[in-house]
């Protein structure tokens, strides 16, 4: 996995998992990998991965089961609020650099609409 | 956390230079630190003294709590930067001289590592190239379940290939109750590994942290800092 | 320290099997002067002498080589990157000197016993010599004087190596240069420490002029011609060398345990 290396690592990873969350690739009650495991894939500190379920812990995406490992957690309605959140984070960054062009509301919106509709062609 | 290393105020003084001055860090168990800093920093002066190679001036340094001598040597897995081995010798004698002294050093993992490198025990020291002799130092290294490992330029004389193996075995083998110390210039490479970063310039320590942390309050990668810390150096 | 001792043997065996062999080699040069010389005393006297001599004085050569090697070695130790494998070790500084002080003694060892068989098989050989000797081979083996002698060299030259080391080590310790600053530096030490400790060496042999060791390894070798005569020997000043020898082994190793810079 390629990192940015600008913003931390471990946000970068809570960020893989949410993702992977949200797309439904991990349901809740299932298993993450193991800490070592996980950097062992990603090639990064075992403590940085240990750091990144950490906080998703706090945030209540993650519980950890002492032996047997940390497990995604939360409601049914859990991947659908991350990928909703997700998105909204990619529609607030489009907004802001279209708004840094000079475009209005409408152009916008008609403009997202046009490229969806290429692309779904 | 415990804190496996600690130095505080440390000195070291040759009759013409200044090699440390003032130097205090802590390293606590269980975490990578990336040594930076350019030629001539004290970096290795700074790793020898961790070995117990070189004697401090002035100051305190403690490893497990202990001063720098025989005990802190059976818990220290040292690699210098210059190749340590005698030539005559084979890589499995090289293997047997390092399982003879260290009661920590596990020689199952030193033929896994090997294998893994492409080596094998027969193999004279003197007839190998200089990225092999590596592969053998570090697998030597890394065989012994020490404390903590002194690495200085673990990467010096690798291909990215072999650079590649060398952190998946590093990373498969790190354990919770031991910490590791590295230098390299390769910082890009190997940032995501450590967990706090020194940078050393002209032997003071001008800059220390979490790595995480540094690339919070910066919004920088390690590298960028690093090369905005040296900026100056290089110029020069 | 005995391991420590089998690796650098084991480091040493080719040396070692290479050094054997020319020594061999040149025993078995030597005794080709021999061939078609008759068994007459007047004849081949000279000769016959002059052959194991030569020999005695190839194996001097052969253990001021193996000296030197061990001199090099040490530096090598100390200012080269092997220190490093070495100096790591979870030994005392006191295990490693020693270990090379065993090496020594076991190189010298071997030049002794070596050196004898060689020149003792060359005199046995010897036409108009070998007749004289070969009685006397064994019981010249059996005197107690020769074997005091022999230990008493050993002793000095054990001591001699002894400052040398303490002396490149005193060098190291103060500078961290892997150049000749340091190295420079062990020698003027070395030579300094010999010096002075020989012309106290003299001053106490004038001052206990009547103190002497007076030894007769050549008793039972009355081909000599002196086997009657005792061999007089200087006793204190050897005993201050290997005294001081004793104290650079203690100073050597406390500044290998303390004040090292490799």
């Amino acid at each position: 996995m390629e990192f940015d290396d600008r913003t931390p690592i471990y946000a970068q990873i809570m960020d893989l998992i949410k993702r992977r969350i949200a797309v439904g690739e991990l349901k809740v009650g299932q298993r993450l990998p193991s800490v070592r495991d996980l950097a062992q894939q990603v090639v990064v500190n075992p403590n940085t991965v240990q750091k990144a379920y950490l906080e998703l812990e706090r945030e209540g995406y993650a519980t950890t089961q002492r032996g047997m490992g940390t497990f995604v957690s939360g409601d049914p309605g859990t991947a659908d609020l991350l990928r909703r959140k997700k998105a909204q984070d990619i529609v607030k960054w489009y907004v802001s650099l279209m708004r840094s062009l000079g475009y209005s509301p409408e152009e916008m919106t008609a403009m997202a609409a046009e490229a969806a509709g290429k692309e779904t062609k | 956390m415990s804190m496996l290393v600690q130095i505080s105020s440390l000195t070291k003084r040759y009759i013409t230079t200044t090699a440390l001055s003032d130097v205090t860090l802590e390293l606590p168990e269980g975490h990578i630190m990336g040594l930076l800093g350019p030629n001539g920093s004290g970096k290795t002066t700074l790793m020898k003294i961790l070995a117990g190679l070189v004697s401090p001036t002035l100051g305190t340094v403690l490893v497990d709590g202990m001063a720098p001598g025989i005990r802190t040597k059976a818990i220290v897995s040292f690699l210098p930067d210059v190749n340590h081995l005698d030539r005559w010798m084979s890589v499995g004698e090289a293997g047997d001289f390092y399982a003879d002294f260290y009661l920590d050093f596990d020689r199952k993992r030193f033929d896994e590592l090997l294998s893994i490198m492409g080596l094998t025990a027969t193999q004279k020291i003197g007839s190998l190239s200089k990225g092999m002799v590596e592969k053998v130092r570090l697998s030597l290294v890394f065989s012994r379940r020490a404390r903590l490992y002194v690495l200085d330029e673990p990467f010096g004389g690798l291909d990215p290939l072999a650079r590649s193996q060398v952190l998946d075995a590093l990373v498969a083998n790190f354990r919770t109750d031991c910490s590791m110390i590295l230098s390299t210039q390769m910082v890009a490479d190997v940032e995501h590994f450590f967990d706090d970063v020194v940078f050393l310039d002209d032997g003071h320590v001008v800059l220390a942290g979490e790595a995480e942390d540094l690339r919070t309050r910066r919004g920088a990668s390690i590298e960028d800092i690093h090369r905005e810390v040296y900026g100056h150096v290089e110029a020069r | 320290m005995w391991k420590l001792v089998r690796y650098q043997l084991r480091g040493r065996r080719l040396l070692y099997t290479i050094g054997l062999i020319v020594m061999c080699a040149l025993t078995l040069y030597q005794a080709t002067h021999y061939i078609g010389m008759q068994e007459n005393p007047g004849q081949s006297a000279p000769v016959s002498i002059n052959v194991p001599l030569m020999m005695a004085y190839f194996w001097v050569l052969f253990y001021v080589v193996m000296t030197v090697i061990n001199i090099v070695t040490y530096t090598q130790d100390l200012y080269g990157d092997t220190g490093y494998l070495v100096f790591s070790l979870p030994l005392r500084g006191a295990e490693i000197l020693g270990s090379r002080i065993v090496l020594l003694v076991i190189d010298t060892l071997m030049t002794l016993l070596g050196g004898m068989t060689s020149v003792i098989v060359l005199a046995c050989l010897a036409p108009g010599l070998a007749p004289q000797i070969r009685p006397w081979v064994g019981r010249f083996l059996l005197t107690g004087d020769y074997w005091v002698m022999c230990l008493g060299v050993l002793a000095v030259i054990v001591s001699f190596m002894s400052i040398t080391f303490f002396g490149v080590t005193f060098g190291k310790t103060l500078t961290n240069s892997k150049k000749h600053l340091g190295s420079i530096f062990s020698a003027l030490v070395v030579i300094a420490v010999l010096w002075s400790s020989a012309q106290f060496g003299v001053m106490l042999e004038t001052r206990f002029s009547g103190i002497h060791l007076y030894l007769y390894p050549w008793q039972n070798l009355p081909i000599l011609g002196e086997g009657t005569q005792p061999v007089q020997f200087p006793l204190v000043s050897p005993l201050m060398f290997v005294a001081l020898g004793v104290l650079a082994f203690a100073m050597t190793s406390w500044l290998m345990d303390r004040k090292l810079n490799l």
